[in-house]
């Protein structure tokens, strides 16, 4: 399983340190970990996945809420939240292969973006899971290279919170 | 009007309230040596920058104020390291300033340029690199705002030289720091309050597990009243002796791997457990899975990471210990625990007849039994501030003297500093110079900074140092006697004539092999004007019972074995019967002396 943490921290030189600091002494794993200014360029937003399976059972949170840069820690593993990644993809793509990829595409709202003749490239910004889902089926075509961004996370707002939610976006947030 | 960043630095020092700073100095760190002259501050020039960091370390614990300790860049810095995790793993409030390369050199591998906030990241609660004058001010007031604010702690500033030189306006209320608030703890709610309340009135073996955060909060006399009125029982963590009295009638003793074999008993036993201000470090919990099976456990800390780090509470109140335990207070009354205490007086036996027994001198040894020693030095300076070092006498210390106020036992608990004591020591005396101070270290901890001796002299302190001289390394050779065949690797000590080593630092030395020469030589080093270091030669076959062996459960105590042979081969595990243990010196009932709050 695993756990996202939206950590807002100063946006001064060596937080980041500090924050990956603390996993590492404290036995968490980080899977990914995406970071940028937010709306107030003083302060930075992280937003940290960690993989409860090979990590420490303790909470990350109150440890990173001793760091004196840390402004807040939410942890939005329990919550209603919207999780998106970013992945860039490389796939294998012959004459006859391509049609079939396009339409994968479509079907996963991905972009294509560059096209060779022998492979292309794709871009796709869904939750963790879909990403996957794509990779899976891609999978057969040839996979040349991977990028993804890590996992972007925020809270939904509490007026939606309160109604009925999408599936997948419950799944996103407890399970990818 | 503008002036250096190294004249800022003394400004702000001055400003936060420090008298006496201990550092080296060095190249990096010139300028601000060269602009303390114009400061009232009072500088001492330690052996070696650990030292001068277990220095500050003692004299924030002596005193409960901010130690400082400064020294240049790169080796000096380093060297601070093992001074800095001491004060951390303790919680202990320490400022460290250390000299950087220019700032134009910084990452270019420069003469004595080490990344020091990078070395210092995991031992410190915050550390800065400051490179512009205009930053010296708002990093020493947020250092010293941190390193007293919450759970206490060591910061470091780093400095570089180009920012010392350079000039700046001062502008000390502009500097005023907010951001260490932003995780000060808030107000414990009432309603929690309560629930601790009703836990408290319901319970019928309740036990008081008193940590450091009962000294760091300055909670000593609201946790006294708290036990009178409910009439709970106190036991101490070896950095909570002291925070209650040990002489009082609800002192059990010190819990843990090396505690009274009745405290630990009284935690397996115990249907609810107050834990004030302290961590459940795995030398007092042994096994966390069978640590006090019956007990509902209620937290009181500062620090939100600690709660459930190790031991799952039933109620968490995070907050200063004094003013959750002041709150409580009025809503407090009588456990119904007179049944519990009198079986904790059972628990004890009757050590009182035990304590004029001699330790029994193993066969073809010096004689001396350590603890002889420990007990002689308390009985003449019941009073005194102790600081010891790491190892054997340390534990035997926390058996035998009973602290009877906050701040009188110095030592490195968490992170077992050997070599803490010598130094800590000039730190407290610095800081209390109206107090008695006894360093008590054994042969190997006292040689790992005892070019210390030098600035003791130098400082003209009236410290005595009692050196527990066993000519091994003690608690490393009882490991190995116990649980590694009694292989003996390494810990055979080939050791400097004490006395004379002494002597050649100015001081006066002493050396004492019978109980007799012990008593001589401790009231003569308390009449002499100058420093003494006393060698007690003592038998090297002494082990500390009782003894948990790690991971146990507290129930398994390992006993001195009876009579105690050469290499102290067979300790046996503790019989549920009242334990015998020989280094306890009589103390009042707990049943028999009445207090205000005993229920009618």
């Amino acid at each position: 399983m695993f756990r996202i943490l939206i950590c807002t921290t100063d946006n001064e030189p060596g937080v980041l340190d500090r924050v990956a600091s603390t996993f590492r002494r404290r036995g968490f794993n980080i899977h990914s970990l995406t970071v940028s200014p937010t709306l107030d360029p003083a302060i930075s937003r992280m937003t940290l996945v960690t993989d409860m399976k090979t990590s420490s059972s303790r909470s990350p949170k109150a440890f990173l809420e001793r760091l004196l840069n840390v402004h807040s820690v939410v942890d939005l593993t329990e919550v209603a939240s919207l999780v998106r990644d970013v992945a860039l993809l490389r796939v294998r793509a012959t004459a006859e292969t391509r049609p079939g990829l396009f339409q994968l595409a479509q079907i996963f709202h991905a972009e294509v973006l560059d096209v060779s003749p022998d492979s292309l490239v794709m871009s796709v910004c869904a939750s963790p899971e879909r990403i996957e889902a794509l990779l899976e089926s891609l999978r057969p075509f040839g996979l040349l290279e991977l990028g993804r961004s890590g996992a972007v996370a925020m809270q939904r707002s509490s007026s939606i919170e309160a109604l009925p939610l999408a599936t997948e976006d419950i799944e996103d947030a407890v399970s990818f | 009007m503008t002036q250096s960043g190294a004249t800022i630095l003394w400004e702000c020092l001055q400003r936060e309230g420090v008298e006496v700073v201990f550092g080296y100095p060095g190249g990096a760190i010139l300028p601000a040596y060269h602009a303390m002259a114009n400061s009232t501050v009072r500088h001492v020039l330690a052996r070696h920058e650990q030292g001068a960091a277990h220095m500050a370390d003692g004299y924030a614990r002596a005193s409960g104020r901010v130690g400082v300790v400064i020294c240049t860049s790169g080796p000096g810095a380093t060297n601070l390291v093992t001074g800095l995790a001491t004060a951390m793993m303790d919680s202990v409030p320490v400022v460290a300033i250390t000299g950087q390369v220019s700032s134009g050199l910084l990452g270019s591998d420069a003469f004595q340029e080490v990344d020091v906030t990078g070395v210092t990241l995991p031992i410190t609660k915050h550390n800065y690199l400051i490179q512009r004058p205009e930053q010296i001010a708002p990093a020493i007031r947020e250092a010293f705002a941190l390193a007293k604010g919450g759970r206490p702690g060591p910061v470091l500033v780093d400095i570089t030289k180009d920012a010392q030189l350079a000039s700046a306006e001062l502008d000390w209320d502009a500097a005023e720091p907010t951001r260490h608030l932003r995780h000060l703890p808030p107000e414990v709610p009432q309603a929690q309050l309560d629930q601790a309340l009703a836990m408290i009135r319901a319970a019928h073996r309740p036990l008081i597990l008193a940590g450091h955060g009962v000294t760091l909060s300055g909670a000593s006399e609201a946790l006294i009243r708290f036990a009178e009125t409910a009439r709970i029982p106190v036991a101490a963590t070896l950095l909570g002796l002291g925070g209650f009295p040990a002489g009082h009638p609800l002192f059990l003793g010190f819990m843990g791997m090396h505690g009274s074999p009745w405290t630990n008993l009284a935690i397996q036993e115990a249907d609810l457990l107050l834990a004030f201000g302290m961590r459940f470090d795995d030398w007092v919990t042994g096994d966390p899975a069978t640590f006090a099976p019956h007990a509902t456990k209620i937290h009181v800390e500062i620090d939100r990471a600690e709660v459930g780090k190790i031991i799952q509470v039933d109620l968490a109140l995070q907050g200063d210990l004094r003013t959750v335990l002041e709150r409580m207070q009025p809503d407090l009354a009588a456990t119904p625990s007179e049944a519990w205490l009198a079986r904790l007086e059972q628990l004890q036996g009757p050590h009182g007849e035990v304590e004029s027994e001699p330790w029994p001198p193993v066969p073809g040894s010096a004689g001396l039994g350590p603890i002889e020693v420990l007990r002689t030095l308390y009985q003449a300076a019941p009073d005194a501030v102790w600081v010891t070092d790491v190892g054997q006498h340390q534990m035997w210390e926390a058996q035998v003297m009973r602290h009877a106020l906050p701040r009188t036992l110095i030592t490195s608990g968490g992170l077992g500093t050997m070599g803490f004591a010598l130094p800590a020591a000039i730190g407290a005396k610095l800081a209390r110079p109206e107090a008695e101070v006894w360093v008590v270290a054994g042969d190997g901890g006292i040689q790992m900074n005892s070019q210390e001796f030098m600035t003791l002299v130098q400082e003209g302190l009236k410290i005595n140092v009692a050196v527990i001289n066993n000519g091994t390394l003690g608690m490393v050779r009882q490991w190995q006697t116990l649980f590694y065949d009694d292989r003996r690797s390494a810990v055979a000590m080939a050791n400097p004539d004490f006395v004379l080593l002494a002597e050649a630092y100015g001081m006066k030395g002493m050396r004492a092999t019978t109980l007799a020469e012990s008593i001589a030589a401790v009231d003569q080093a308390r009449s002499c004007p100058e420093p003494v270091l006393i060698d007690f030669v003592v038998d090297p076959e002494a082990s500390v019972y009782p003894l948990i062996p790690p991971g146990a459960r507290l129930q398994d105590m390992l006993h001195e074995p009876s009579p105690p042979s050469k290499g102290g081969a067979s300790a046996r595990v503790a019989p549920s019967g009242p334990p015998l243990d020989p280094h306890v010196v009589p103390r009042q009932s707990l049943v028999t002396t009445p207090t205000p709050a005993t229920p009618s």
